[in-house]
């Protein structure tokens, strides 16, 4: 679902792909406490997240792995295929043995959290990355 | 994708411990207190408090489906003092 209050400018535009709908609730709620931070979108479904996140042109995407239909796997292959600006990809995910940190790197990921004890240290590193983008984003940086 | 998801009563448990584990980690965050805070300091919001106990029902929710997965897949009946501590039918 996209969100349909537009992106205030400079905004660190983050796209959620998350079926769990407390967890979702959780991580918008984190979110919203990061000034400068605006979430664009989600859904717990992998086609539904692919289209949404071509056509919303995020900065960054926090991606489950296990989905309602299909898998974090999935929007990490069909982004990279479609997208013609690729998002900086986050996975968050309670399958935490291999293959899954190797394969979701190969496929793009640049960070891998554990669900169950990570939370925090995601959040730490998504503060970093929106100071930086404050930093350093271009004045009339424009996502239409 | 097949060692996420495919159609086995195998795939469809851990689809429901993930739920288990995802309201566990949900349950973390919202009753995380930072060290520092002294004891007797009440913190927790009745939004928070409303949201922890969501999280835990979705966990028991998710609990109760692993026991009906097991059965329809021929595991045997639910223990009457485990069906009676979820509240759920023994079948």
């Amino acid at each position: 679902m996209i969100e349909s209050q537009a992106a205030p400018k400079r905004a660190y535009r983050v796209y959620l792909v998350e079926d769990s709908s407390i967890l979702l609730r959780l991580l918008q709620e984190m979110l919203a406490a990061i000034p400068g931070t605006f979430v664009v979108g989600h859904s717990d479904s992998a086609e539904e997240a692919i289209a949404e996140i071509v056509e919303t042109k995020p900065d960054a995407i926090i991606v489950d792995l296990l989905l309602q239909h299909g898998t974090g796997y999935d929007v990490l292959e069909g982004v990279a295929m479609q997208s013609a600006r690729l998002p900086l990809s986050i996975v968050l995910t309670n399958f935490t043995m291999a293959p899954h940190p190797g394969r979701a790197a190969r496929l793009g990921a640049a960070y891998f959290f554990d669900k169950s004890s990570e939370i925090a240290r995601m959040f730490r590193v998504i503060t970093q990355l929106v100071d930086d983008h404050r930093r350093y984003a271009k004045p009339n940086c424009n996502h239409a | 994708m097949s060692e996420l998801s495919d159609n086995t009563a195998t795939s469809a448990t851990a689809a429901e411990v993930c739920k288990v584990l995802d309201a566990l980690a949900a349950l973390a965050v919202d009753l995380t207190c930072d060290c520092a805070v002294p004891p007797d300091t009440l913190i927790l919001s009745a939004q928070k408090a409303r949201d922890a106990c969501a999280a835990i029902e979705e966990g028991v929710t998710a609990l109760r489906n692993i026991l009906q997965i097991s059965v329809e897949a021929g595991g045997g009946p639910i223990p009457r003092r485990v069906a009676k501590e979820l509240d759920i039918d023994p079948q």
